[in-house]
C-alpha cells in the first residue's frame, strides 16, 4: 500500500484499496474528534471524496495513512468550527454530560470510566492530539504533518493534553 | 507502580479500550463505501456534462463546499504592510526561514491540462473589512485581496499565504490564460511556525483567468487561479453589493445609536444604475449584540426595514462606496415609499414579500441567521 509509484498511477482500484484499508480507522478517529458517530460518518465520506480527488497528486512524502489523517483532521476542524457544531451538537454534548439520571450515576460509580471515555471528556484541541498520538499511534512528526503544525508546537500541545488527561485519570482512580 | 507509570499504561491501552468500548460499534460499512462511490460517479457524470456544455465553472461548487471554513483565514487581516507593484519590486519582509523544520507532505496540484485553469475556491468574509480569499483547506497557497471581486485595470492590496517552510525568498509570477505573463519575481517572505506570507499590490491588466504560480527552490510549489472581471454596469453583482452593505451597516455612524458590536445584512431586491453610480434596493436586517465569551451572543437592538443604498465608484481607491442610505421606517408607508423609491422590478419583489407576511418573516429570519453567524464568528476571534 505504501508503494508510491503504484499510487501515482492511481485508478479506481487504488482508491478502493485506500478506502478499505483506512475506512474504519478514519471513521473511528473522526468519531473521537467529533464525539458523534453520525457526524463522523458524514465527515468520513467527505474525507474519502477528497482522497479520491487528490490521490493522483499524492507524492508519497509521508505515508498514505498520515496523508489521509491530515485530510480527516482538516475536515473535523471545519466541522468543529461550523455553525451546526457550535449551535446544535456542542449544546447537546453539554446537556448529555450534565443530564445523567440516577440510574446512570449508580452504574457510573460501579463501573469506572475507561481511559477512552475520559479522552472524550477532553477539550477538542487536546482530544485531537491524544487521539492521533495514542489512538492512531502516529509519531510526533506524523502528528505534526496531520495537524499542519510544527513538531515543537505538537510537543507543547501534547504535553498539556497529557496533563489534562492525567488529572482526569487520577480523579477516576484508574 | 507510581501514578506516572500507571498513566503511561493507560495511554498504551487507549486504542484497545476505545475499540472495545466507545468505538465498538463504529465500522466503515460497505454501505458507506457505496455511498462514496455513488457520489464520485455522480460528480464524474456532472463533470462530463459541464465540460461538454458551458465549461469548468460548475465544478467549483464542490470545491467551494469542500474548501469553506479553512482555518488559516483567522490568522490575519490585510493590513497596511503592502508594498510594491507586482512586477519586479521588493515586498516588506523581516522574517526568517523555517530552519530544519520538515516540509509538509501534502503534494499540491501541478498545472496539468485538466486543472491548469480551474478557478480556485473563493470566499468573502461575511462582515467587517472586506477580505476575499482564494484557496481551500487542501491547497498550499492562498491569495487574499481586500476586494469582493477582481477587476482589470484596478490595483489591489493582496497577500499570499503559503503553508509550509520556505527559504527567505521564493519566486512567483502571474500568467494570463490568453498568454500574457509576468517575469518571475523574487520575493522575501515572512515565515512563522507553519506558513510563510508576503504582501503585494497586484494589478491585472486585462480580464480573464489569471494563474499565480509560486516557485520554491526553482520548482513549482503551487498555484491558484482567479477570475478577473471587466468592469461594466453588470459587474457590480449581488455578492459585491451584499458585502458592501454589510460593511456599511457595521461601520457607518448613522447606526451608532444601536450600539456595538453591530452587524447587518441585506436581502437584495434589485440593483441598477451606471458603472459609476449604483442603487441597491433591498431589505436591511441589522442587529447589535451583547457580546459574550466563547462566541455566544445575544441581540441588543434590532432594525428591519426596506432600504435604498446609493453607491458610487471611487476612482482613487478603486472601490464602490455607499454614499447615502434611505431607510423606510414607517411601516404604514412601506408600499407608498417603495413604489416611489424602488425600481419597478425591485418593487415587484418587495411587494410580493409584503403581501405575504409569512414569507417576509422567513426572509428576515434567514438574513438574521447570517448576521448572527457573523456576530458569533467575530466573538470567537
Amino acid at each position: 500500500m505504501e508503494n508510491v509509484h503504484r499510487l501515482q498511477r492511481t485508478e479506481t482500484a487504488d482508491f478502493d484499496q485506500v478506502m478499505r484499508e483506512n475506512g474504519t480507522k478514519v471513521l473511528r478517529l473522526v468519531t473521537l474528534f467529533v464525539k458523534n458517530q453520525a457526524v463522523a460518518e458524514d465527515i468520513t465520506q467527505e474525507v474519502f471524496l477528497k482522497v479520491y480527488k487528490n490521490l493522483p497528486y499524492f507524492r508519497g512524502e509521508s505515508s498514505i495513512q498520515t496523508w489521509v489523517y491530515k485530510i480527516a483532521v482538516n475536515e473535523s476542524k471545519s466541522y468543529l468550527r461550523s455553525w451546526s457544531f457550535r449551535n446544535i451538537f456542542a449544546k447537546d454534548e453539554i446537556e448529555q454530560e450534565s443530564g445523567q439520571n440516577v440510574e446512570d450515576e449508580v452504574i457510573g460509580k460501579a463501573n469506572r470510566e475507561t481511559v477512552a471515555e475520559l479522552v472524550l471528556k477532553m477539550t477538542p484541541k487536546y482530544r485531537q492530539v491524544i487521539a492521533l498520538r495514542y489512538y492512531a499511534d502516529l509519531s510526533i512528526k506524523e502528528v505534526a504533518v496531520a495537524l499542519g503544525e510544527s513538531e515543537g508546537s505538537v510537543r507543547t500541545r501534547l504535553h498539556r493534553a497529557r496533563a489534562q488527561l492525567k488529572k482526569l485519570v487520577e480523579k477516576e482512580g484508574l | 507502580m507510581d501514578s506516572d507509570q500507571r498513566f503511561e499504561q493507560s495511554l498504551q491501552r487507549l486504542k484497545d479500550e476505545a475499540d472495545n468500548s466507545v468505538l465498538k460499534q463504529v465500522f466503515f460499512t460497505e454501505e458507506m463505501e457505496q455511498k462514496i462511490k455513488n457520489k464520485i460517479a455522480k460528480s464524474k457524470r456532472q463533470r462530463s456534462y459541464w465540460l461538454k456544455g458551458s465549461g469548468l465553472v460548475a465544478c467549483l461548487c464542490l470545491l467551494l463546499v469542500l474548501g469553506s471554513n479553512s482555518g488559516w483565514w483567522t490568522l490575519t487581516g490585510i493590513d497596511s504592510g503592502n508594498h510594491a507593484s507586482g512586477v519586479g519590486t521588493d515586498a516588506d519582509h523581516t522574517g526568517a526561514s523555517g530552519g530544519d523544520e520538515p516540509p509538509l507532505s501534502f503534494d499540491p496540484p501541478v498545472p496539468t491540462e485538466r486543472h491548469a485553469w480551474e478557478l480556485s475556491p473563493a470566499t468573502t468574509l461575511p462582515s467587517g473589512n472586506v477580505m476575499t480569499f482564494y484557496g481551500s483547506d487542501l491547497m498550499e497557497v492562498h491569495f487574499l485581496t481586500d476586494s469582493v471581486n477582481l477587476y482589470a485595470g484596478n490595483d489591489y492590496k493582496t497577500r499570499v499565504v503559503l503553508r509550509g517552510f520556505f527559504p527567505e525568498t521564493l519566486q512567483y509570477r502571474w500568467v494570463q490564460e490568453k498568454g500574457e505573463r509576468w517575469a518571475i519575481d523574487d520575493v522575501g517572505v515572512k515565515q512563522n511556525q507553519t506558513q510563510a506570507e508576503f504582501n503585494r499590490n497586484t494589478y491585472f491588466s486585462q480580464p480573464g483567468k489569471w494563474r499565480m504560480e509560486v516557485y520554491k527552490e526553482n520548482k513549482l510549489y503551487s498555484f491558484i487561479v482567479v477570475d478577473v472581471k471587466e468592469k461594466s454596469e453588470k459587474s457590480f453583482d449581488i455578492k459585491e453589493a451584499t458585502v458592501l452593505a454589510r460593511q456599511y451597516f457595521a461601520s457607518d455612524a448613522s447606526f451608532t445609536k444601536m450600539g456595538q458590536p453591530r452587524y447587518g445584512s441585506i436581502e437584495i431586491f434589485g440593483i441598477d444604475g451606471t458603472t459609476e453610480q449604483k442603487k441597491i434596493y433591498g431589505w436591511a436586517v441589522i442587529r447589535s449584540f451583547h457580546d459574550k465569551k466563547n462566541g455566544e451572543v445575544t441581540i441588543n437592538q434590532a432594525l428591519d426595514a426596506p432600504v435604498v443604498l446609493d453607491v458610487a465608484y471611487n476612482k482613487k481607491n478603486y472601490r464602490y462606496e455607499v454614499q447615502h442610505m434611505t431607510i423606510m421606517e414607517d411601516k404604514n408607508l412601506y408600499f407608498a415609499d417603495m413604489q416611489k423609491l424602488f425600481s419597478a422590478d425591485a418593487y415587484m419583489t418587495a411587494h410580493s414579500y409584503l403581501k405575504n407576511p409569512a414569507e417576509l418573516e422567513q426572509m428576515i429570519r434567514r438574513v438574521e441567521q447570517d448576521v448572527m453567524q457573523a456576530a458569533r464568528d467575530q466573538a470567537l476571534h
